[in-house]
């Protein structure tokens, strides 16, 4: 990037600041929730990781997704910079906000779960979203709490190994996004609304923006060591998304899981512009090239083109038939989903097959 | 970047309230909150200066530059309006004098829920406003993470309101006549020495620029 006049900043070291400083704000626009689990799991790696983890308690962390200390707890200790994994998490129950850049404290001196439990009910905070780290596991992990340890049986556990994402694992987590909140008008959120109008298959104008917004947060929820990027290069609707996994070590390191060209398939546009085959199978051409171009210059392990069909007719994988050699050739995986305009069309589906 | 900022005076006292809400409310869910009413103004600021990274117009793309720090008079009189009508609470008020010896109305803000939030969610269902919000939000806990005894002092190191060029008691200008803003430009500049690249996303420049003003606090460049 060409350097322009930067004012009384002109001659500052940006590269240290960099390099001193872990990134925040990635996820920005995610719902809380799933930020604040993105942002323990990888604040936990990054503790772990450190030269100071062996000295720290083998006592479990708890976080809470709540941002000032109770008034009843004038002990509690304030963090700042929590994210820079310098400060010791075991044996402590946070008050964070959700990206986790900062917290307050208390020690907990519980050393059986049940008392754990207990003291953040007696605190009054058993509904609020909870993750709890116990470093006495062999495998490092975390146990999400939704809807708060008022409730343990709603708990997701999630593997902080690292290292281990596949494509084929990717490849389920859509799959899942797409069952649970794509595939049907009726399992569309109220903002995230696929159709313009779904009795004339008019697809609505920014849904590539909208498949994006689903992936990026069931994505994060599913791999949250990961940084799940998104870019919107061009106005014509090419979306990426980008997988990454920092290095915990080193923060200047990461592993480029994948690269996803993301594009919808139109019968109709949304003012009901008819979108022919040919423009089709150039589209879907231009996305396994695209594809592959951003892995080698991201320097990504794997691509795929992920094709969310939104036209009349299901056609199954034909969609795929003039690319199928290229994209094998260039290393890009072919996925598609299909959109139903009705739950009606879908269960006929299921039915006959 | 589309400017839907009007001259036309209401439009102009109904944004800043909404803003003022934006921050007042992102502040609370940062760890920021009760608001301190300096720290109300800084937040206004750097919404108005490091808007561009987020595609954004400002509300307000000049500033008088005050030994004190930001103020926007007319913003306060909206503040004042919204505690009036029962918006925003105030609590710990008292008087202080500044720095350039006027006598001043102190007190730390936050959002009253029977009227804020049905504000906040009509003002997030428009798509632009939306993003403002995410925006405001962001910015709120990038400030989280510094040391609330200094987040006041980083206006004093801002590309654009520490520029020497500009006195005391001269408007510092960012994007009302002039299109240079050295805040935004550093913000992504930065981005140049983060190993996402092109690739960073506009969060991430907003709190690597908070960094670099800590980091200038601490007296490292």
């Amino acid at each position: 990037m060409k350097k322009l006049a930067l004012g009384p900043w002109n001659s500052d070291d940006f590269a240290a600041t960099v390099n001193s400083n872990t990134g925040a704000g990635a996820d920005a626009g995610l719902p809380p929730e799933i930020r604040f689990l993105a942002a323990v799991s990888k604040l936990v790696r990054l503790r772990q990781s450190g030269p100071n983890a062996a000295g720290d308690l083998a006592l479990p962390a708890v976080f809470l997704l709540h941002t000032s200390s109770p008034e009843t707890m004038p002990s509690a200790k304030r963090e700042p910079m929590l994210n820079n994994g310098l400060t010791m998490l075991n044996g402590r129950l946070w008050f964070v906000n959700a990206p986790v850049v900062m917290g307050h404290y208390i020690e907990t001196e519980q050393t059986d779960d049940d008392s754990l439990f207990n003291m953040v009910e007696q605190l009054g905070f058993s509904s609020v979203p909870a993750i709890i780290f116990d470093p006495r596991l062999a495998t490092p992990e975390v146990r999400f709490y939704a809807a708060g340890l008022g409730d343990p049986e709603e708990c997701k556990r999630y593997d902080l190994s690292g290292g281990n994402l596949t494509m084929e694992k990717i490849r389920d987590v859509i799959s899942h996004i797409h069952a649970q909140r794509i595939a049907t008008p009726e399992v569309q959120s109220k903002p995230g609304k696929m159709w313009e109008d779904s009795d004339k298959y008019w697809v609505i104008k920014d849904a590539e923006d909208r498949i994006q917004m689903y992936l990026v947060t069931g994505l994060t929820a599913a791999f949250p060591t990961t940084t799940v990027r998104m870019e919107q290069t061009q106005v014509t609707g090419r979306l990426d998304i980008e997988i990454e996994e920092p290095d915990p070590i080193d923060r200047s390191k990461f592993t480029r899981h994948a690269i996803l060209e993301l594009k919808v398939l139109r019968s109709f546009g949304s003012t009901g512009n008819a979108v022919s085959a040919a423009e089709t199978e150039e589209w879907i051409k231009s996305g396994v090239e695209q594809a592959a171009a951003y892995r080698m210059e991201r320097k990504a392990l794997a691509s795929a083109l992920c094709c969310f069909d939104m036209r009349q007719t299901d056609t199954g994988e034909a969609c795929f038939t003039t690319v199928s050699e290229c994209a094998k050739e260039l290393c890009v995986s072919l996925w598609r989903w299909f959109i139903y305009s009705k739950s009606k069309i879908l269960r006929s589906a299921i039915t006959s097959a | 970047m589309s400017k839907w900022v009007s001259e036309d005076d209401e439009l102009i006292a109904v944004q800043q309230q909404v803003r003022i809400l934006l921050i007042v409310d992102a502040a609370a869910r940062a760890g920021l909150g009760p608001l301190p009413v300096g720290q109300l103004h800084l937040l206004a600021y750097f919404s108005n200066v490091l808007s561009p990274v987020w595609k954004l117009p400002p509300l307000d793309g000049k500033i008088l530059k005050r030994l004190g720090g930001p103020f926007y008079p007319a913003l306060q009189k909206q503040v004042d309006l919204l505690v009036g009508a029962g918006v925003l609470f105030i609590q710990g008020v008292d008087h202080a004098k500044d720095e350039e010896g006027k006598w001043r109305l102190v007190g730390s803000f936050s959002t009253n829920p029977v009227f804020a939030d049905r504000i906040l969610a009509a003002v997030s269902s428009i798509r632009d406003m939306y993003s403002v919000r995410v925006f405001v939000q962001e910015l709120a806990y990038a400030f989280a993470s510094l040391d609330p005894a200094k987040i006041f002092s980083t206006a004093d190191q801002d590309a654009a309101y520490s520029d020497p060029v500009v006195e005391a008691g001269n408007v510092v200008d960012f994007g009302e006549w002039r299109d240079i803003n050295y805040s935004s430009r550093s913000a992504d500049y930065l981005a140049s020495f983060m190993a996402s690249g092109d690739w960073t996303l506009p969060g991430e420049k907003i709190h690597m620029y908070v960094r670099h003003m800590h980091q200038r606090l601490r007296g490292v460049r």
